[in-house]
């Protein structure tokens, strides 16, 4: 990872402050919601109308956001269209490193997720969150190990609070 | 039984909690802090491991013996 540390709690919600709208999805989601989980990055779905998606990129402008892994000297940012698309912008800011989704497994994206969101406060903040259940769900197509584990921690979280 | 270097009783002390119970129990912006208190023990894991590595290559560029 080639951020600095830094606290993901305060990119959300700072991210929720710059008035973009977005669910936050992957293992900060579970995270939030009980899960004993533990992640480097933060994802979030956006919405990808053209004024969402401005709003979003003065937002990663404002923290010098960039693509991770490309090599030292050679900065590459998000663009417009990049942020207007399905795809999946990996970056890394000066708050950490922030995972910019246009759509999640199955072609899932904003306006199908954000029915499934439940909303928390975040240093002061509303912040959408997509819900435990969904979670798991979007898990359940996981090979990896990494990604089985994950859902047998989401599965359990899920018995104990009683959604599952 | 207790080995007898440890406190008195510390090895009677069982926690009926689970790590999710835990968590449950916090408010989820303190859930999102924990993670980041986590973040940042990694972090510190990553940088002294590299440290210990650049001094264990520039003691064996310089010919030194363990």
């Amino acid at each position: 990872m080639d951020s600095p540390p830094s606290g993901l709690t305060t990119l959300l919600a700072r991210l929720a402050a710059s008035g973009t709208d977005f669910v936050l999805v992957g293992a900060l989601a579970a995270v939030a919601q009980g899960a004993p989980l533990t992640t480097l990055d933060v994802d979030v779905v956006h919405r990808r109308g053209a004024d969402n998606v401005d709003r979003l990129l003065d937002f990663l402008a404002s923290i010098d956001a960039r693509y991770r892994g490309r090599p030292p000297g050679q900065v590459l940012r998000p663009t417009r269209e990049a942020l207007l698309g399905a795809g999946h912008q990996l970056l890394t800011t000066n708050l950490g490193p922030l995972d910019v989704l246009g759509a999640v497994e199955g072609g899932r994206g904003y306006d199908d997720l954000v029915h499934e969101s439940i909303a928390i406060e975040v240093e002061g903040e509303r912040v959408k969150v997509l819900r435990l259940r969904m979670l798991a769900e979007l898990k359940r197509g996981a090979s990896s190990a990494k990604g089985l584990l994950a859902l047998a921690v989401l599965e359990e979280t899920l018995r104990r609070t009683g959604e599952g | 039984m207790a080995h007898p270097s440890e406190p008195p009783g510390l090895a009677d002390v069982t926690l009926d909690v689970t790590l999710i119970d835990a968590m449950l129990a916090l408010s989820p912006e303190d859930r999102l802090r924990q993670n980041d208190r986590m973040v940042r023990t990694i972090e510190e894991l990553r940088h002294g491991f590299a440290a210990v590595r650049a001094h264990d290559a520039a003691r064996k560029a310089g010919g030194e013996r363990d």
